[in-house]
């Protein structure tokens, strides 16, 4: 089997209809009499979407909202304890498997530090663990970078590189593909029916279409600092003016969190199902939210909170990403994919927020 | 299929034992042993209601039954200080990772308490005591807002009697008959005699008081990678994934819940109140 092969676009349902599990999400873009919803880029499930909108959805920018509630559910239940002992809310999802199609090259990365955090020590997460072992992975070039896209301030590449089974660059008349793993490879080997050799003048148009989207983004985030030295600046920026003019546009949404593909945090939640049967539940949190981390106290008291002022929410997020994640992950714990920016009533853009760390730390130098 | 870590273990509420007006111990006995090293802490939870973690204040030694001492303060805490034994709770854990035992090997052990912090100090306590000689010296500092809101005062005379082991304790505000030291607990630590180099730091107690704390031992000559200290945070999941019990890039459910203050000086909202 030849390392890049060719897939034209009538293949493309017939190869993803192929892939063997029970849960399929992939991008689509809708389309849509309504002007407030035509053109809105989403991960969908595949049988909700036509061929039509996969292809169009595969050929835009990445979707407004990331892939992380597929790994990690916006609320799910986690345990049953009590007199009911059966029903394990684990054991459900034993033979369950699923397929993410149209993963970018940011959110591939975000998936290995999803990975880092939720398989890491001491314990893995044995839900994110059962989800994440039978999860395929269909990436996608991106071909079109979104007005908030800034994986080059990371000195990151707008195609994934690793962390794939199968990726597709799409061309012209369909799309040059690669395997990235075993599983990946058995994926295109079950359908040669519908490949070839990928040709030199293909090649080339990857290429061509690849370089495309850098210079789009070089030119849309000229403006903006390169990350650099990012980590070692922002501790010592802590203080600055800027911070403040940044914080007066938070309106504590949450938003950014939520739409963000490596954030995780959670809460877990008890309820009683029925007299002495219980459920623990996990329901998406926000570092940006009040009583986020405050902790118990005697009722009319001032509970003890150690980011109890706004200002120690809103520079937590940074902090966690740009500096501490590069301190225990060895990475950043942004992928620069920008939709904390889109979301945002505020219009906090993370790129002028590194801009502004690295300017000030370089006056201050 | 990996463990289900977020399912309790079922556990029965053995007794209880009133330590003060806002104190309480509760014995509790887990379904199937829950052997944990001194200052690891479990998530006890009251059933339907939710779980609030709690470092265990018996004995390390000892895994089948769970001796936890609490302060009635929040929604979980107030329903516990309502049973009185028989009742059903769930437990999850050990999590963390403990008091650096092997650390404090061969040297001084100064354990500074504040109200109910004395709780976990007291696994550390029972595992120094049975394994003294592996110790120097053990210096106890307790203290508590009033001499009734003094946590296993029974215990002290036993304490103090020990060889190798001094005991000292003070109340912020005496009452009628109080008669020993009053002030609050950094004043047992001035002048202390004991070799700088060689002694470790172990405290727990309100953030306010770990501040202070470790303060006045910096001022006492104390070396900043020699000071430990039980930090609070709000915590759920227990195992570093839920992101919210952070100092700077630490998780304390999984690389504390004690930290050398070393490690975390230069994160300005660790001790923040």
């Amino acid at each position: 089997m030849a390392d890049e092969l060719f897939l034209s676009e009538g293949g493309l349902r017939p190869l993803l209809d192929s892939i063997d599990c029970s849960r399929k999400v992939a991008n689509a873009r809708i389309e849509s009499d309504s002007e407030r919803i035509a053109g809105t880029r989403l991960w969908l499930p595949l049988n909700e979407a036509t061929h039509e909108q996969v292809s169009a959805g595969l050929r835009s920018a990445r979707p407004v909202n990331s892939f992380k509630g597929v790994l990690l559910p916006v609320r799910e239940m986690v345990a049953r304890y009590g007199k009911t002992e059966s029903g394990d809310p684990l054991q459900e999802l034993s033979g369950q498997s699923v397929a993410l199609i149209g993963m970018r090259g940011c959110e591939c990365r975000a998936l290995g530090y999803l990975d880092k955090v939720m398989l890491g020590e001491p314990t893995a997460d044995p839900f994110y663990q059962e989800r994440r072992s039978r999860c395929v992975v269909i990436s996608v070039d991106c071909v079109l970078a979104a007005e908030s896209c800034f994986c080059n301030l990371y000195g990151e590449k707008a195609y994934p590189e690793s962390g794939f089974d199968v990726n597709l660059s799409p061309v012209q008349t369909g799309y040059v593909v690669t395997a990235g793993s075993e599983a990946g490879k058995k994926i295109l080997e079950q359908n040669m029916q519908l490949l070839a050799p990928a040709t030199a003048g293909q090649l080339k148009a990857r290429r061509a279409m690849q370089e495309k989207t850098a210079d789009q983004l070089a030119a849309r985030n000229a403006e903006y600092s390169q990350a650099g030295e990012l980590a070692q600046n922002l501790p010592q920026t802590l203080d600055e003016v800027f911070w403040c003019t940044e914080l007066a546009e938070c309106v504590q949404c949450g938003g950014c969190t939520a739409v963000c593909p490596t954030c995780y945090c959670f809460l877990l939640c008890d309820r009683q199902e029925e007299p002495g049967s219980y459920a623990r539940s996990r329901v998406w949190d926000s570092c940006q939210f009040t009583g986020y981390s405050q902790m118990a106290g005697p009722p009319g008291t001032r509970k003890p909170d150690p980011r109890r002022d706004h200002m120690s929410k809103f520079q937590r997020r940074f902090a966690h990403k740009l500096w501490h994640d590069v301190k225990v992950n060895q990475m950043f714990g942004c992928v620069g994919c920008g939709r904390c920016r889109e979301t945002c009533p505020g219009a906090i853009d993370l790129r002028r927020v590194i801009t502004r760390i690295n300017s000030v730390r370089a006056i201050n130098a | 299929m990996p463990e289900n870590v977020y399912r309790p273990l079922r556990a029965e509420l053995m007794g209880v034992v009133d330590e003060t007006p806002t104190i309480k111990t509760f014995r509790v006995r887990p379904e199937r042993p829950l052997p944990f090293r001194a200052g690891q802490f479990v998530q006890l939870t009251v059933p339907g209601l939710g779980e609030a973690p709690f470092t265990p204040s018996s004995s390390p030694s000892v895994a089948d039954e769970l001796e936890i001492t609490v302060l009635k303060t929040g929604s979980v805490t107030d329903r516990l200080h309502e049973m009185s034994g028989g009742e059903e709770l769930g437990v999850r854990g050990p999590f963390g990772k403990g008091y650096p035992t092997d650390k404090l090997k061969g040297k001084n052990v100064l354990v500074v308490g504040g109200g109910v912090g004395l709780a976990p100090l007291r696994s550390l306590l029972y595992h120094l005591f049975e394994n003294i000689g592996d110790y120097e010296r053990v210096a106890i500092k307790s203290g508590a807002r009033n001499p009734s809101e003094l946590l296993y005062r029974r215990a002290y005379d036993e304490w103090a009697g020990k060889d190798k082991v001094s005991f000292d304790v003070t109340v912020d505000v005496p009452d009628g008959s109080w008669t020993g030291n009053v002030g609050v607990v950094t004043t047992l630590l001035e002048k202390l005699d004991l070799d700088r180099e060689n002694t470790y730091v172990v405290s727990c107690g309100p953030l306010v008081m770990l501040r202070f704390v470790t303060l006045t031992c910096l001022n006492e000559g104390f070396k900043p990678e020699h000071i430990f200290l039980s930090m609070n945070r709000k915590m759920s999941c227990g195992i570093g994934k839920c992101g919210r019990c952070n100092v700077g890039p630490y998780y304390l459910c999984k690389d504390g819940p004690d930290m050398c203050y070393a490690e975390i000086q230069e994160y300005k909202d660790a001790f923040s109140l």
